[in-house]
């Protein structure tokens, strides 16, 4: 068994500025749509961009419905599943009704891309949009800062609430619970509610949910620890433990009692128990020595 | 450069607190006091890989452990906290 303080994990790496800038609803720019005829005449013009709002509850929403594998599995996605999501992303609220009719006629056990007799007509209309985009003209590098953009900073807000644990059974993450929760911020932003589903960023959401939980009293909300820190810290200190080496926060602060040897490092070697009260000892005569140059100051 | 504090800012609680004997003249007016009994109670956050509740054992000595708390969900590492009430000798 294994104690690590808190504050020897590090915290989960935060790309802070693009956070600020989703906050702010500040779009990503990916691809470009055909100029038409001015394309014809000067094909080296660039395309006009796509501009893309950073993601709302009512995008992730649907990117859900569709069980989006560019989301879920992005290494392993194909480019309809990125066209699929591009496509959400960019028109939102518009392709609402396309999307579930899509669904609802069996489009995500139907599609075969080779075979286009399964065809619905929204993956018409997506083979359109991509020919229209240029899509093929696309790197590699855009669909992964895209990705990115989708889902790195979104869910900042979010994960700074501490997990209350309850395991209760949610089988959609964006379902209607959390289409229920997030919608909560219309009373409190003033604006309608479909404004908070279609327009608001996720990742501002989570925030005021944060502020939110802060305000009544939730203990703990702070930016989350890096996983894979635990993980090694972990790691680290039942392999000191099992040496009957000591911790480098009972160096650091051996008076500390809630981080005294444990009976694990005393089995392990028990001369640490001499090595820590000399620590101790050491430890307490610079505080003395400190404590005396204060009062003399 | 951001203006927010800086990584490893040691978020933690601790409470001092020491008992004071009086001395009054006899009409009741406070004429001194003296301190004694200070201790110290101090509350760190730790992950731990499993709980054993060390509360309940006979403690005693110059430390002892008043209040633990283990939180386990089902989406992170267990976290708990851990608060040992410590007598606290003079430093100055």
């Amino acid at each position: 068994m294994a104690h690590v303080p808190a504050q020897y994990i590090k915290y989960k790496k935060v790309d802070f500025d693009s956070e600020i800038f989703s906050c702010l609803n500040l779009p990503f720019y990916i691809g470009g749509y055909s100029l038409g005829i001015w394309h014809w005449l000067f094909k080296d013009c660039r395309p006009l961009p796509l501009e893309i709002n950073p993601p709302s509850i009512g995008v992730f929403a649907l990117l859900e419905v569709i069980d989006s594998k560019f989301i879920k599995d992005g290494a392993n996605s194909d480019a309809i599943d990125f066209i699929r999501a591009l496509y959400i992303s960019y028109y939102g609220r518009e392709t609402a009704l396309e999307v579930r009719e899509w669904v609802q006629s069996g489009g995500k056990d139907k599609f075969k891309f080779e075979d286009k007799s399964t065809w619905l007509p929204w993956d018409f209309k997506l083979s359109l949009f991509s020919d229209k985009i240029h899509a093929e003209k696309i790197s590699v590098e855009e669909i992964v800062n895209f990705r990115a953009f989708l889902i790195e900073n979104t869910f900042n807000g979010y994960e700074m609430i501490p997990d209350s644990g309850q395991g209760t059974y949610l089988p959609y993450l964006f379902g209607a619970e959390t289409l229920a929760s997030v919608s909560m911020l219309a009373g409190k932003l003033n604006i309608p509610y479909e404004d908070v589903i279609w327009n608001v960023p996720l990742c501002l959401c989570g925030h005021i949910a944060a502020c939110e939980a802060k305000r009544n009293g939730v203990r703990g909300v702070e930016r989350p620890k890096d996983k894979e820190d635990i993980k090694l810290q972990f790691k680290l200190a039942n392999e000191r433990e099992s040496k009957g080496q000591l911790h480098p926060w009972q160096i650091a602060e051996p008076d500390n009692a809630n981080f005294a040897l444990s009976e694990k490092q005393i089995q392990a070697r028990p001369e640490i128990k001499k090595e820590f009260t000399a620590i101790l000892k050491a430890h307490l005569r610079a505080k003395r020595a400190k404590a005396q140059e204060v009062k003399h100051a | 450069m951001s203006f927010g504090s800086p990584v490893g800012t040691l978020s933690r609680k601790q409470s001092a607190k020491v008992d004071v004997a009086k001395k009054y003249d006899n009409r009741g007016v406070p004429l001194e006091a003296t301190s004694h009994g200070a201790e110290l109670e101090q509350t760190d956050e730790m992950y731990s890989d499993s709980f054993v509740n060390e509360t309940v054992n006979l403690q005693s000595g110059t430390s002892i452990i008043t209040a633990q708390t283990f939180d386990e969900v089902n989406t992170d590492y267990a976290k708990g906290t851990k608060t040992t009430l410590t007598l606290v000798t003079a430093t100055a």
